[in-house]
Order: C-alpha cells, then sequence, then structure tokens
C-alpha cells in the first residue's frame, strides 16, 4: 500500500485547502478579468492575475501530493462547462431584463409561436412513434442483411447537416414516386404548417427508431420467450410483454423525439420558407426576427426554448428512461 | 396453431416493410436529388450590372472540385472541427468521468442541464453566444485585449461549433464511462494504483471504444453545424486576403466559408448546382463517419 | 394567394396586408420570405405564387427576362425608394462622420457582398464615387450575403460603420447612430413589384398591387423609412436634386434615433416615423 494515502485528516485538511485556493484563485482571475473588461487594467489587474493563477498553483500542488489532482481536474471541468452554461443563459436574460421580460412574454405573438411549435412537434413526433417503434423493434429483434450500413442508412439523416437535408428535400418531394404519393394526398408542403410537419417528421423518424431500438434492446428477450411458449402469439406479445416492458423508455424516446422536432430550424428554412402564422416555429422564428433586428423577441423566444428544453430532459429524467442510441 | 404463425408473419413482415421503407426513403432522400446536379437551364446574362455577367460555371456540380474556394472551405471545415472535437474531449472526457464516477452535488441538474443542450434550436445557440460575446464584460474584456470572439475564424467558428459538439460528445463519454464495470476501477485501487494511473490503465481501456466513438460524434457533429455558425460568425469568403491572419493563409484557410454555410450560400444566390454537390461531399463525409462509429461498436446516451 | 417579397420589407406588408384583408375578407394572403437570390432559383422550379415584390429592381428584372413578368414598366411599378444612409454602432465609438472617415486605418466595415446583394453594389458604387474603395475594401471586416446580417452586425458592434438602406437602418434605431449622407453620395433604389405570370389568382393580385402603388400604400412605406413620390436620379442611381427630396427622410430618421434611446416618445421632427419611434420606444430592447 505504499501509493495510497490513508484517508486521514491531514487529507482532509488539504482537501478544505486546496478547495480554498482554488476557489481564492477564481476569484482573483475573475475580478482581474472584470476589471480589463470595464477599462481598468493595468498594474493592479495583473498583480490580480498573477495572484490567482498563483494560489490555483497552489491548490494544484497541494491535491497532487495528496494524490487527488485527477478527481479535481475532472470535477472542475464539470463546473467549468456548469458556469459556462449558466453565463450563456443568464447573459440572456440580463441582457432582456425584467420589464421587457414582462412585456414580451405578456404579448399574444409569442404564445402563437409556441402553440404552434408545440403542436406541430407533437403531430410530428406521433407519426414518428408510430413509424419508429415497428422499425425499432425490427433493428432490435430480427435479423437483417448488411446490418451496419442498414444502421448507417438510417441515422444518416440525423448526421448530414440538417440544412443539408432542408436542400435535398426539394429533389425528395418533385420526383415521381413521392411526388405522386404527396399529390395523391393533396398536400401543399411550401409555406406550410404541414410542410413543418412534414420536416420535423422528415428529421425524427431516424432518431424515433434508433431510441426505439434502444428501448426494445433494453428488455430482456427472455419474457417475450416465456410468453411465446405459453401461447401468445407474436403481436399479442409485442403488445402485452414487450412493450409494457419498454414502456418507460418509449415514453423517454418520445420526449426526446418531440424535443428534437420542437427544435428544428435548418431544413425548415431552406424547404419551406418563413410564412408569418404558419412556419415560424420558435427556432426558425428566432432567425427571422434576427433578420429584422428584433432582439427583444429572439431573446425572449431563446428563453423558451432553453426553458423547453430543460424541462422535456428533466421529465425524461424523472421517467428514468435512460438508453442508448447506438 | 397456424393462425397465430400467419399473424406472427404478417407482425414481422410489417416491421421488415417498416424498415425497408425507411431505409429506402433516406436512399431516396439522396438519390432523388442527383439531377439537381446537372444545370437545368442555361442562364442569359444580363448587361444590367457589370458585376452580375460573371460567368456561373453551369456544368456538372458547377465544377465545384475544381473550385479553389472549395478546397479551401473543406480545409477550413475540417480544421476547425477536428479542433473542436479535440477540445471537447479534452474537458468533455473528465467532466464525463466526473458525472459517470464521483458524487457532485446536484448532479441531477447538471446531467439535466448539460443534455438540454443537445435539444436546443442552433438559433437560439447562435443568438445566445452573440449576446454573451458582444454585451457585458465579455465584451470589455474583447475591446480592452484587443481580440474578437465572433465573425472570426479562430476561435469565433471554434466557439460556434463547440456548444452542441460537446454535449453531444459528453453524452457519448458519459454512456462509454458508464459502461466500465466499477469493479475492475476497484481492484485496480485497492491494488495501490492512484486514481490518475486507475483511469490511464483501467478506465480508459476498457472505454476507448465509446471514448472514440464519441470522439467521431462530436467532429460530425461540428462539421454538421450550420445555424450557429451562421449566425456567430457569418461568411468570410468575399473579405480581402489582407484581413485574414499569417496561419489562416499558411494553412490555406483564408476566403472560405464553413461548408454548410458556404451550401447554403450558393443555393441563395441561385448557383443550385454548385450548392447540391457540397451538399453531397458533406452527405459523404457523415456517412463515412457514421459508419465509422458503427464498426467501433460505440453507444450514446441519449441523455 | 402567395405573396413572394423580401424578408426586409416585412413590416410594411404586414399592415398593407391588413388593410387589403380588410377590403378584400374573402382573399388570404400569404407571404414567402426567402433570400431574393433565391426567389429565381425557387420560382423557376416550382412555378408558384401570385406577387413578386424582391429586395431590388434586379431581381424584378430578372423574372420580367424570363417572362415571369409580363407587365413590368418601371415608371409605374414602383412602390418607394431605398435611400442609403451612413451608420454605426450606439454612440459612434469611432467617431465617424463623414464617408471619408470610413477609410481611415483600423475602422471596421461591413460591406455586402456584390454577388448576394444590392448594398454590397452600393457600398462599391459609392465608395468608389468617394474615391476611397481601396482603402475601404481593406478595412472590411465583414461580407455580408444580406443586408439584416450588415444591420445586426452594427447593432452588436461587430462593425463601427457600414451603409444600409434608410428602411432597414430604421429597424435598429435603439442600437444604432444613423448619419445622412452628402446628397452627392447618397443613392435612391427602386422597390419595385409586379405580378407574376402563372398566379393563380391574377385578378386579386392585380388589386394588392394597386394598393401598394396606392397613396395609401405609399403612406405605409414611408412611415417605414422608404423615401416615396420622383425621385431624380443618375444613371447610378445617385440623386441628382441636391438632396431636396430626401433630406426631409435624413432629418426624420437622424431625430427618430435620438427620440428612441431618449425615451422621447413624443418627439418633434420625427415626421411619418413616429409611429416607429412609439413602437421601438416601448421596450427597453428592440422589438415590433
Amino acid at each position: 500500500m505504499k501509493n495510497a494515502p490513508d484517508p486521514s485528516l491531514p487529507r482532509r485538511r488539504a482537501k478544505t485547502w486546496a478547495i480554498g485556493l482554488a476557489g481564492t484563485g477564481f476569484v482573483l482571475l475573475l475580478l482581474a478579468a472584470l476589471r480589463v473588461a470595464a477599462g481598468e487594467g493595468g498594474v493592479g489587474a495583473t498583480r490580480l492575475a498573477v495572484l490567482g493563477v498563483g494560489s490555483g498553483a497552489g491548490a494544484a500542488v497541494l491535491l497532487y501530493r495528496q494524490h487527488m489532482l485527477w478527481p479535481a481536474i475532472c470535477v472542475s471541468a464539470t463546473l467549468g462547462i456548469l458556469a459556462t452554461y449558466l453565463v450563456f443563459v443568464g447573459s440572456t436574460a440580463v441582457y432582456l431584463g425584467w420589464s421587457d421580460a414582462a412585456y414580451f412574454f405578456g404579448q399574444e405573438r409569442l404564445w402563437a409561436r409556441v402553440w404552434l411549435t408545440v403542436w406541430t412537434a407533437t403531430i410530428s413526433t406521433g407519426l414518428s412513434v408510430i413509424l419508429g417503434i415497428p422499425v425499432g423493434y425490427a433493428l432490435s429483434r430480427l435479423r437483417f442483411p448488411v446490418p451496419r450500413l442498414i444502421a448507417t442508412l438510417i441515422d444518416l439523416p440525423v448526421m448530414v447537416p440538417a440544412a443539408a437535408i432542408g436542400a435535398l428535400l426539394f429533389g425528395f418531394v418533385r420526383t415521381p414516386p413521392v411526388r405522386n404519393v404527396l399529390d395523391a394526398m393533396g398536400l401543399e408542403l411550401a409555406h406550410s404548417a404541414t410542410g413543418v410537419i412534414f420536416v420535423q417528421f422528415v428529421v425524427t423518424i431516424a432518431f424515433a427508431a434508433r431510441l426505439m431500438k434502444a428501448s426494445f434492446d433494453a428488455v430482456n428477450p427472455r419474457f417475450e420467450q416465456v410468453s411465446r411458449s405459453l401461447g401468445a402469439s407474436l403481436p399479442a406479445t409485442f403488445l402485452h410483454v414487450t412493450l409494457p416492458l419498454a414502456k418507460r423508455g418509449v415514453m423517454a424516446s418520445l420526449i426526446v423525439v418531440w424535443a428534437r422536432a420542437a427544435a428544428e430550424w435548418e431544413a425548415l428554412m431552406l424547404f419551406v420558407g418563413g410564412t408569418e402564422k404558419q412556419t415560424d416555429v420558435l427556432p426558425f422564428a428566432i432567425y427571422l426576427d434576427w433578420n429584422g433586428g428584433m432582439m427583444g423577441w429572439c431573446v425572449s423566444m431563446s428563453l423558451v426554448c432553453v426553458l423547453l428544453a430543460v424541462a422535456t430532459m428533466g421529465a425524461m429524467r424523472l421517467i428514468g428512461g435512460r438508453s442508448y442510441v447506438w | 396453431m397456424s393462425g397465430s404463425r400467419a399473424r406472427a408473419h404478417l407482425f414481422i413482415a410489417l416491421c421488415y416493410a417498416c424498415t425497408l421503407v425507411v431505409v429506402l426513403s433516406s436512399c431516396w432522400l439522396f438519390l432523388s436529388n442527383v439531377d439537381q446536379l446537372v444545370p437545368a437551364e442555361t442562364v442569359q446574362t444580363t448587361d444590367t450590372e457589370s458585376w452580375r455577367t460573371e460567368t456561373l460555371s453551369r456544368r456538372f456540380a458547377g465544377g465545384f472540385w475544381e473550385d479553389p474556394a472549395f478546397w479551401r472551405s473543406m480545409n477550413l471545415s475540417v480544421f476547425t472541427a477536428t479542433l473542436t472535437a479535440l477540445l471537447a474531449a479534452l474537458i468533455g472526457i473528465p467532466a464525463a468521468y466526473a458525472l459517470t464516477h464521483y458524487r457532485i452535488p446536484g448532479r441531477g441538474i447538471i446531467d439535466v442541464l448539460f443534455s438540454s443542450v443537445i435539444v436546443l434550436p442552433a438559433s437560439a445557440v447562435g443568438l445566445c453566444l452573440i449576446i454573451m460575446f458582444q454585451y457585458g464584460p465579455l465584451h470589455g474584456l474583447q475591446e480592452n485585449l484587443g481580440f474578437q470572439v465572433p465573425h472570426t475564424l479562430l476561435p469565433g467558428l471554434v466557439v460556434a461549433q463547440l456548444v452542441l459538439a460537446l454535449a453531444m460528445g459528453l453524452s457519448a463519454w458519459r454512456a462509454a464511462f458508464a459502461g466500465v464495470n466499477p469493479r475492475f476501477e476497484h481492484v485496480a485501487r485497492s491494488l495501490g494504483s492512484s486514481r490518475w494511473r486507475t483511469f490511464w490503465t483501467v478506465s480508459l481501456p476498457s472505454a476507448k471504444s465509446g471514448l472514440i466513438a464519441g470522439f467521431i460524434l462530436a467532429w460530425v457533429r461540428a462539421l454538421a453545424e450550420f445555424g450557429a455558425v451562421l449566425i456567430f460568425c457569418g461568411t468570410f469568403r468575399e473579405l480581402p486576403v489582407s484581413r485574414f491572419p499569417g496561419w489562416a493563409k499558411d494553412l490555406q484557410m483564408q476566403q472560405a466559408d464553413y461548408l454548410s454555410v458556404g451550401m447554403w450560400v450558393e443555393i441563395e444566390f441561385g448557383n443550385i448546382e454548385y450548392g447540391f454537390g457540397i451538399a453531397f461531399a458533406l452527405v459523404l463525409i457523415s456517412a463515412v463517419s457514421v459508419y465509422a462509429i458503427h464498426r467501433i461498436g460505440g453507444k450514446g446516451y441519449v441523455w | 394567394m402567395l405573396f413572394h417579397a423580401g424578408v426586409g420589407q416585412r413590416s410594411s406588408l404586414n399592415e398593407i396586408k391588413v388593410i387589403f384583408e380588410e377590403r378584400h375578407p374573402e382573399v388570404k394572403v400569404n407571404f414567402s420570405y426567402k433570400g431574393s437570390g433565391y426567389f429565381i432559383a425557387d420560382i423557376s422550379r416550382s412555378k408558384e405564387g401570385d406577387l413578386y415584390l424582391p429586395g431590388e429592381e434586379f431581381y424584378l428584372l430578372q423574372a420580367v427576362e424570363r417572362g415571369f413578368i409580363t407587365d413590368y414598366d418601371p415608371q409605374r411599378d414602383i412602390a418607394a425608394y431605398f435611400v442609403t444612409v451612413l451608420v454605426t454602432p450606439k454612440g459612434n465609438p469611432k467617431n465617424i462622420r463623414t464617408l471619408a472617415d470610413c477609410a481611415k486605418p483600423g475602422v471596421k466595415i461591413g460591406l455586402g457582398n456584390p454577388r448576394a446583394c444590392a448594398i454590397g453594389i452600393w457600398h462599391e458604387k459609392t465608395f468608389q464615387k468617394a474615391g476611397i474603395w481601396e482603402a475601404v475594401r481593406e478595412n472590411a471586416s465583414m461580407s455580408a450575403k444580406c443586408i439584416p446580417e450588415l444591420g445586426n452586425a452594427v447593432q452588436h458592434k461587430l462593425i463601427d460603420a457600414t451603409i444600409l438602406w434608410s428602411s432597414t437602418a430604421v429597424l435598429y434605431l435603439r442600437d444604432v447612430e444613423i448619419i445622412p449622407l452628402k446628397a452627392a453620395y447618397r443613392g435612391a433604389v427602386r422597390l419595385p413589384v409586379g405580378v407574376l405570370e402563372f398566379s393563380r389568382f391574377p385578378q386579386e393580385a392585380q388589386l394588392l398591387k394597386d394598393l401598394i402603388l396606392s397613396a395609401a400604400g405609399k403612406e405605409i412605406f414611408e412611415s417605414h423609412a422608404y423615401a416615396i413620390g420622383d425621385i431624380p436620379t443618375d444613371e447610378q442611381g445617385f440623386v441628382t436634386d441636391g438632396g431636396a427630396s430626401t433630406d426631409a427622410l435624413m432629418e426624420w430618421l437622424v431625430h427618430a434615433a435620438r427620440a428612441v434611446k431618449e425615451g422621447d416618445l413624443d418627439a418633434e421632427g420625427v415626421g411619418p416615423l413616429l409611429k416607429e419611434v412609439v413602437r421601438q420606444g416601448k421596450t427597453r430592447r428592440s422589438g415590433t
């Protein structure tokens, strides 16, 4: 036990010291940065910065001697990302300010867009999931020739830049088999909410299939075998055994697919085009208003998007679905 | 039991059919656009403005592979995406390790916040970045230290890509570490190995394929970035050469656009064939990367 | 009815749409906003749409050339004019007063990409006329592909000065300073409108076009800082009357920029821009 230091009092004390030193260093560096930002740089700020770096280095040395440098690095990376995220969202909120927040969040125009986003995303999620469940089941339980190629083809629409998907959709809807189907259904895609739903469906279907596969993978096939051996048919087994067992995963996937659909913008911009009250779902509306310099609107809508994203991910965590995509 | 048999076959057939539909549509999405690469019409040149008459090369895919600007764009995109993925790995792997191995107070909330970035619209990301860097202390810092983040090749492009690439990478790396059996690590620790050595000799090798897959994922996501780059960095192609720093010229990245943004700009200009040429180049890169991820067998939480 | 329009004209057209739908409740107008260059490609492929109002005459001429519009009359079909103004971020940090200041070293200038947007050509023309094009080009720190991109860059202090249309600059009253150009360098650019040949509702489209060209329509454009009436220009598009027909607009703009920033909402001297001033004065951050 040569290397392992015993977890005794000095060690804990060293830890406290290190946290204190690192914290002080961080605060000093922050102060220095703020002074420079306010245009009062010079010797004072340099001194603060040197002190800050010094105490940070002190903390590092202490931690190194206690063999705790690695955990400290890991934890500070996490906290660093967290802090950056909070600044990222916080600065936007501060930019808007209370009075403007009250004004913009009281506007009907904002809520109309939120509502549009919610219902289009809900419909497209429904469609994606209806198609995604059988595909996910097939990927999870059935055999395929060239499985990796098939997996790649299914995943591709998720990984190609969404803007490219938007461009490629032009050809997709204007060449015969698809075009005939769309014509027969009488769907008007450009400049309409139908088009929004279509685009959201296209970019989330692959996602839904992947997630469903992950949910079904998590179900132990033994249960299905038992059910089958007791005489239940395959569809019955699927409905009464597999699906209930995968319920959590399926619910979680639903939420993720919904969130992804509600965040779609680039493909919309190219394929559907901006029309007030038809295609201006939140992410797209942000871009449209950005082009008119209407920062108040953009920022309040961005904040709604952030809230939606956090809420959906929070809901997903509450359900406890933890699914692998690949 | 023949009815049950038939129903089972029907069910399986349905599943296969749905999969087939999805796979075929995916293929069709790409194949149906091949004709866009071929010039549809000859464009008459107008003599209203001299600059308009510059002849767009109306040939297959706009002849993009012969355009030096395309290759400069490729350099730029690959270079910055790689840099982004490396940076993301540098920050993300330790963070993922911390999130899976250490008890951090409020970890649930941190998890939710980090994963929420993945479903944040790119337009919101770009907007928040602009406000973060152009208002408040960070703007003062840029003014007084004489550097600029938005609308620059470095660090601007990398910052815009990093947000989503890091979020994606984190989820994959977290999955990779969570997949490592903690017993091995316990054994290593109890045999006297330090935490650093345990990480280096046990956790890292066992999570290797997942970590590499996560790196590729972050790289592809960075390369696929469009919205945030468009809002945060704009285009560079028409700027005078003198505005680019020396290293950019050395690496042949001056006067080039990020590929996805370049594609959009070309399509907006009406240079459709060229734009679709770039789009297909992007599809090809993504396809190879996704295949590589599957090949390596990486896993990623969606959170 | 589908109306292809430049994004920049959105606020004026929305007002016109309201009036139109009041008069003709049976017609529903849908706008499609895309970059002007993209329209031609889009329209050529889809052959959809009824009315076309691009942010620049060139695109309309292209549509005429391809036979999408047959009855274009460059005298009659002009809804309004854009007028060029010099714009700097709030507080004018680099102290830009004249066009010549843009050539000073270290000033970050935003230029438009002449391949993509009309303002890009105007930058080139204007600075060339002033004889400082080479120096300004070296100062270029961005090359925008559409005019809102330039507006945003000024708004967010990414560049120190640029030239914008009056109607674009007015959207950013809160965050920019507006400096009128001398009459010799001031450009006036036509904003044309035309009914598309393959329109499914040609009569309704003609009605809307007439409304846009009527006095009521022009009044709306004027309240969004377009110049209306006849503006004499030379071949290149610079005003030739010593600025007489556009001086008032310039004065309104300068007053309006000050009024919005000072919260002086019943300011004198902002003319028809009052509505815009009141609207932008409502919030701390620019909204509509």
